[in-house]
């Protein structure tokens, strides 16, 4: 949330993941290494290059995509949601060093440009089995790097949240590119059935998870509330815990309602960051704080304080009694409601 | 949404609950014990890598009688009325000729003079062949004409293998052959390095063939959609001391769908 | 996440779950998971020879044969050698390169005739001026 962009703010637990990060990325490139060199040692360096980390970018793209899905079922594991585009990063690096490493070998020191010919060395694109894998893999390839070299905050600002995050859904693309990229190309050689296998079973994985929580939260979208004379029956005060907020479903948006200090207050649930959900967020220090990333608002206008300047949409809520009402019309982003005490 | 107390805020110290940490050490353990698993599984499910050498980092001076029949090689005495016929390669993915071209200025016809050679050895199963980087190393030793190897046609056979570029194939890339090589063997055709069919009979005896047109002349471009495939190939051979040639037209090329038996 | 984009969500892996599974299976589906390339056991061909003495090493394996009238050897190169050319000399008494038997290049049995004197052969790299292997016999 700053408002001068630095590189990388650093903190103990970001570098504890780029840690663990880097660690894990070079145990399995020298395991895969020294498997290679003892146990088949008529290898040569570039074939080693190019299947160490082409496997492990893989590896590292499913790792990649439980992660959402994980910290939506298990708030826990939401701190590695929070570093996840490092591990983005890294992941693209080992993808470019096993494209780079592919497109030199395969296709440069020739008598076209190596671009051109990745394209156009392999012609059967009407072929399933022989496809020119290659194109599979540098599509992806291109649509990481778009990725990667985005992923800053810098550009998050700039291309809006929304753009942004339809850029980096084209991820699930690029995964499936990825996956026919392996099927039509190393396992079509390099036939075993455990390395099948195992991507086969990475791929349901990812897939289920995604879809278990997709379903789960269609359920909320579709919650139905009770109306009277245009309200919205929200819940009794006691259902909400204390500097915490339950979800609602308002005309198509999720909103958000939290109970503090005796007071409630209203705002739309969609961070302005990258769209965490503020009503999984806890009030700290007075601000309701994100879960994703820290980002703070004030719940009774749904400003960032000062300096920052990020706003959401708030809305009206009446009592009667110890039931909670909703006026489903949303104010502009950060105009002030006044809480309801109770 | 599972209730959780817990409420980690990356900005503030000591905001990362016990259960939370839990949760982040579960998920560390996995990866790692993932990441040990698939380095395992990836790396020892690899096919066993060829014993094919390429000398890139030593040169080696050869000499003997050139000759284009009709890629160009070197006729090499090695034993008493033993030849071996060493295919010469440019760099990367091109043909040696670029690299005869200033010593055809003095001599237009190279066919039986002696050169001398020096260059990266590229060998495998009982084929060699030498890799020219530059046109400083390719010297004229004898400018008197010496005999040239005798072709003698065997018979018309149909043929099983697939087509390959040698330089890869004998040396340079593991695996030099199959799906995952065959763009760059077609950039290495395509480039002017000579075609050869790699056979592998029921006793797994391989044997190659250089690929010439009907007329025995260089054939590259025209074969370019049969690299790398599972092929049956009907032609002429025809023996050159230690090679064989094998006259084809790209008609009697049949892709097979089956998987590669060559080696 | 906003409605709009919790909704594509679902779609993508939706349609992710309907057609990956599909290539992936096609693409398998011929392929040959087990096959045995092992190379056949090769034996020498005896006629009326007669086996005198064999020696083996990691790449070749090789058979003194004789009868009546003539002693040869057999070579089985087991897996290919790792040398740019291969020329077989025998050995004489004093166990040095002495006469030309014949080369050898891919991996098959090769026979040669040798003198009655012959005390073993030598495999030798002409091109590169080294000893690929010696048999003593």
């Amino acid at each position: 949330m700053g408002l001068d962009y630095q590189l990388v703010l650093w903190n103990k637990y970001k570098k504890a993941y780029d840690k663990i990060i880097i660690i894990s990325m070079l145990l399995y490139i020298i395991l895969f290494a020294a498997i290679t060199l003892i146990f088949n040692s008529e290898t040569t360096i570039e074939t080693l290059v190019i299947r160490a980390f082409g496997s492990l970018a893989i590896i590292m793209l499913n790792i990649i995509l439980i992660i959402g899905p994980l910290a939506r079922l298990n708030s826990n594991f939401l701190p590695i949601l929070y570093n996840r585009r490092h591990l983005g990063v890294s992941m693209f690096i080992a993808a470019f060093i096993h494209g780079g490493f592919s497109i030199f070998q395969f296709h440069a020191l020739g008598d076209v440009n190596p671009i051109y010919s990745i394209f156009t060395s392999n012609m059967d694109y009407n072929s399933l089995t022989n496809f020119p894998f290659q194109v599979l893999g540098f599509i992806a390839l291109l649509i990481l790097f778009a990725m990667a070299s985005t992923s800053h905050d810098f550009f998050l600002g700039n291309l809006s949240a929304k753009v942004w995050k339809r850029l980096h859904m084209m991820v699930y693309f690029a995964y499936a590119l990825i996956i026919a990229h392996m099927f039509l190309g190393a396992f079509q050689q390099e036939t075993s059935p455990l390395t099948i296998g195992i991507m086969t079973i990475g791929f349901f994985t990812v897939a289920s998870l995604h879809l278990i929580t997709a379903f789960k939260e269609q359920k909320i979208d579709s919650m139905k509330m009770e109306e009277q004379e245009g309200w919205l029956k929200v819940c009794t005060i006691s259902e909400i815990e204390e500097d915490r907020a339950k979800i609602f479903t308002v005309k198509n948006q999720r909103v958000a309602v939290f109970k503090y200090n005796g007071k409630l207050s209203a705002i739309h649930n969609v961070c302005k960051h990258q769209g965490g959900p503020l009503g999984e967020g806890k009030i700290i220090d007075g601000c309701i704080t994100c879960p994703w990333h820290g980002y703070q608002y004030l719940p009774s206008n749904g400003q960032s304080p000062p300096p920052f300047t990020e706003k959401v949409a708030t809305y009206q809520l009446k009592l009667e009694g110890d039931m909670i009402y909703i006026n489903p019309e949303a104010f502009d982003e950060g105009t002030e409601v006044e809480p309801c005490n109770y | 949404m599972k209730k959780n107390d817990e409420f980690y805020v990356p900005y503030i110290e000591g905001s990362l609950g016990v259960k939370t940490k839990q949760s982040l050490k579960r998920f560390v353990l996995s990866a790692v014990g993932l990441i040990i698993i698939t380095a395992l599984v990836f790396s020892f499910s690899q096919n066993q890598f060829k014993n094919a050498t390429f000398e890139l980092l030593s040169e080696t001076k050869i000499t003997g009688t050139f000759h284009e029949s009709p890629y160009p090689m070197l006729r090499v005495h090695v034993a008493k009325d033993t030849y071996k016929n060493i295919l010469l390669l440019g760099f990367g993915k091109f043909s040696a000729n670029p690299y005869l071209e200033k010593l055809q200025h003095e001599i237009p016809d190279l066919n039986g003079k002696t050169l001398t050679i020096e260059g990266n050895l590229i060998y495998y199963n009982g084929k060699t062949l030498i890799q020219i980087t530059n046109d400083e190393k390719v010297s004229l030793t004898k400018n008197t004409n010496t005999k040239l190897p005798e072709k003698t046609t065997i018979s018309e056979m149909t043929l099983q293998g697939e087509i390959i570029d040698p330089k890869c194939y004998f040396g340079v890339m593991k695996p030099g052959k199959g799906k995952i090589h065959r763009s760059c063997a077609v950039r290495c055709i395509s480039g002017g390095i000579p075609p050869v069919l790699a056979t592998n009979d029921d006793n797994n005896i391989a044997t190659y063939y250089l690929l010439t047109d009907l007329n025995g002349n260089a054939i590259n471009q025209d074969i370019l959609p049969f690299i790398g495939k599972p092929s049956e190939i009907t032609g002429t051979i025809e023996k050159m001391e230690d090679w064989y040639l094998l006259k084809i037209s790209p008609e009697h090329i049949n892709v097979k769908s089956e998987v590669s038996n060559i080696y | 996440m906003t409605s709009g984009l919790r909704k594509a969500h679902k779609f993508i892996w939706l349609l992710l779950i309907i057609t990956v599974p599909i290539i992936m299976f096609f693409s398998v589906k011929d392929l040959e998971f087990f096959t045995d390339k092992q190379a056949k056991e090769m034996s020498f061909e005896l006629g009326d020879y007669r086996i005198v003495a064999t020696d083996e090493n990691e790449v070749l394996k090789a058979a003194i044969l004789k009868n009546e009238d003539s002693i040869k050897i057999d070579i089985e190169i087991k897996t290919p050698l790792k040398a740019s050319s291969a020329e077989v000399y025998e050995l004489n008494q004093n166990k040095e390169k002495g006469r030309f038997l014949g080369p050898m290049s891919k991996a098959k049995t090769y026979s040669f005739y040798l003198n009655n004197d012959a005390t073993g052969i030598l495999v030798f790299d002409t091109l590169k001026g080294t000893e690929i292997t010696k048999l003593i016999f």
